[in-house]
């Protein structure tokens, strides 16, 4: 019985790490102290992106076309490390367009640039 | 005494002649390229002369004139006539003397009295030498055509000549009397020259596009060449806004119209609040005092471009009507947009926005391409484009009047917004905020937004309690904005605009959900303002 009781204690302290932090992949993953990185490089219609930061608090992610105008623009509340969400492009014109990580004093913190796949 | 008189009488001595080889084509000009010249050969007698041998060579350019046929034409009969031609010689003139000369120039050639004339002639593919020789038992008459040649002009398209000069010359000439005494011969034309030339293959004619649309969207401007309603070429500008067309032939005047090619999604920015507020203003025509009356536009082509409704005037039907397409709904057919497609001007850029009765707002179609002119400037503008955001200005005189630059897209303003998307309360809202400027009167702003993830829900106004605003949910695109017609409200700077949407579904983020496609403003004077997204 005690056996059962500390391997399900076991699973379940396993399980909510999981389900607290999300792990990036290999093609996301960030060495640096913080960051951005992009899954893929050509897009359709969405893309994982991992926003690496080295402090919680609130950041903008830029998306700008090629002659550098901001498009879209989302702000956002980041925790310490590795946070990956999605970039969606589905609503943009095909194009190339760069994705910017910006602080709240809009100091830079990293920056990817993606293509449009034709649609 | 006879030393002095020899000495004076030296360069009349020198300079005197016997006769004249006269060389001359016997066509009136202009030609054309094609036509058929001939050139003919005749002496004049200067000093009583008694010619029984004429032999002389001359020389053409083959890349400017095709021979086609030649012929004696002396009367005698009993003279003997012989001709010979070589293809690929050209003389090398005795540059010791004159071209005019003739009989020196046969000295030369010849090697007569220790002149050095071996190698007067050199290989030169461009040229052609033809010698002709007539003998006679009696004095040869004067006056009369001798030999004639006749020529097809060539199209110099192509080859390494620009004119048609000195296209024939004359060599040398050696003409004698019975005795063999060598008359003094000089050249009355020594060569002959074509000028204005008409027609032939113009090569690349080069049309310069004119529009500051260019920038973004050269390629999808497309231009269509005819003569006499007969199409001859079409095509696209490329991505500089130059098109070379080929197939075109000099001194033919052409006919061009620019437009733009379908109905590309650029065509929903043309006509912003600024084209509103400027053409609302050109329908009040308000003055410095209530009985005075006063245009607002400064461009004659404002007045094209603004009227909208076909009834001749600026007046509010077309100030709503362009009005109503910034809301996303379009109330004329006449409005430039992706609904609608483009209404384009275009014209030569000499004499295009200046009325004349030539030429309606000076929209003259045409171009002629010469050989030295194959370079042409059109300009295009698009209805509605009262601002010419993207349409060309015209900079001729007497397109505008004082202070041109004003209310145009030329004379505009810089300023920014700040904007953010963000997950609030399970809504993704659109924040516009933080207007750097005091005394916009007027925004548009069009949001396309990823409609499999969301639903528009709504835009929250805080531009102030006088602002009229507007917003429009059509296609996946929300359009929105406020436009103070009087004037003298401005939109508030902190936060005038909250665009909310419902997700679809479960979303972590918003980024790249919503896209700013147009963002515009324009100030109480009517000046556009270039907006930036900070």
């Amino acid at each position: 019985m005690k056996k059962y009781l500390a391997l399900s204690l076991l699973l379940f302290s396993c399980t909510a790490d999981t389900i607290d932090y999300e792990l990036p992949s290999e093609v996301l993953s960030i060495s640096q102290a913080q960051g951005i990185k992009l899954e893929s490089y050509v897009v359709t219609e969405a893309v994982s992106i991992n926003l690496k930061v080295n402090q919680n608090g609130y950041y903008s992610v830029l998306i700008k076309n090629i002659s550098g105008s901001v498009v879209s623009k989302e702000r956002i509340s980041l925790s310490f490390g590795d946070n990956i969400h999605k970039v969606y492009v589905g609503v943009l014109p095909v194009s190339s367009y760069s994705v910017e990580l910006v602080d709240e004093d809009y100091k830079l913190i990293g920056t990817e640039v993606f293509s449009m796949q034709n649609k | 005494m006879i030393k002095r008189l020899i000495v004076f009488l030296f360069p009349i001595i020198a300079i005197g002649q016997d006769l004249y080889l006269d060389h001359s084509y016997i066509n009136e000009p202009v030609f054309q390229v094609g036509d058929t010249i001939t050139i003919k050969f005749n002496t004049i007698d200067n000093n009583a002369t008694s010619p029984r041998l004429v032999q002389f060579d001359f020389e053409y350019n083959n890349k400017v004139l095709q021979k086609i046929a030649q012929r004696f034409t002396i009367q005698s009969t009993t003279a003997q006539k012989n001709f010979n031609h070589w293809d690929g010689y050209k003389m090398n003139l005795n540059p010791d003397f004159s071209p005019f000369l003739l009989t020196e120039q046969f000295r030369w050639w010849a090697g007569i009295a220790s002149q050095s004339g071996s190698y007067s002639y050199s290989s030169e593919a461009d040229w052609s030498v033809e010698r002709i020789t007539i003998q006679d038992s009696q004095d040869l008459p004067f006056g009369d055509s001798v030999y004639e040649v006749d020529f097809i002009i060539r199209d110099i398209q192509n080859t390494n000549y620009t004119s048609y000069d000195n296209a024939s010359k004359l060599n040398w000439a050696r003409i004698s009397n019975s005795a063999g005494l060598i008359y003094d011969v000089h050249a009355m034309t020594n060569s002959i020259s074509l000028v204005d030339v008409a027609g032939g293959d113009a090569g690349g004619v080069v049309i310069n596009l004119n529009t500051p649309a260019k920038t973004d969207h050269a390629a999808d401007f497309a231009y269509v060449v005819s003569k006499d309603n007969v199409v001859v070429a079409t095509g696209n500008f490329d991505g500089t806004g130059q098109a070379t067309i080929q197939g075109l032939e000099n001194d033919q005047e052409y006919n061009l119209i620019v437009t733009v090619d379908g109905n590309p999604a650029w065509l929903d920015d043309v006509i912003t609040v600024t084209d509103v507020y400027n053409t609302f203003l050109q329908a009040i025509r308000a003055g410095a005092t209530p009985g005075q009356i006063q245009d607002h536009f400064t461009y004659q082509m404002q007045f094209l471009q603004g009227e909208v409704t076909n009834n001749g005037n600026i007046d509010f039907d077309d100030s709503y009507a362009l009005l109503a397409h910034i809301s996303g709904v379009e109330a004329s057919d006449n409005v430039t947009s992706v609904a609608n497609g483009s209404y384009n001007f275009s014209g030569n850029i000499t004499h295009y926005g200046v009325s004349t009765n030539e030429y309606y707002f000076g929209m003259k179609s045409t171009f002629t391409p010469t050989r030295d002119n194959k370079v042409f400037g059109f300009a295009h503008g698009l209805r509605g484009d009262v601002d010419f955001s993207h349409s060309y200005a015209p900079e001729i005189a007497g397109a505008s009047w004082a202070a041109k630059t004003v209310r145009t897209a030329k004379g505009a303003v810089n300023s920014t917004i700040d904007v953010s998307t963000s997950l609030v309360n399970g809504k993704v809202e659109v924040i516009v905020q933080n207007v750097a400027l005091s005394d916009v009167s007027g925004m548009q702003i069009i949001l396309e937004y990823n409609t499999s993830l969301l639903s528009f829900e709504n835009v929250v106004f805080d531009t102030g309690n006088s602002m009229p605003n507007f917003a429009t949910h059509k296609d996946g695109k929300v359009y929105l904005g406020s436009l103070d017609q009087s004037g003298a409200a401005a939109i508030k700077t902190s936060k005038p605009y909250k665009i909310v949407f419902t997700p679809k579904q479960a979303i972590q983020n918003t980024a790249g959900l919503v896209y700013f496609k147009l963002v515009d403003a324009v100030k109480k004077d009517g000046t556009k303002v270039n907006i930036t997204i900070r």
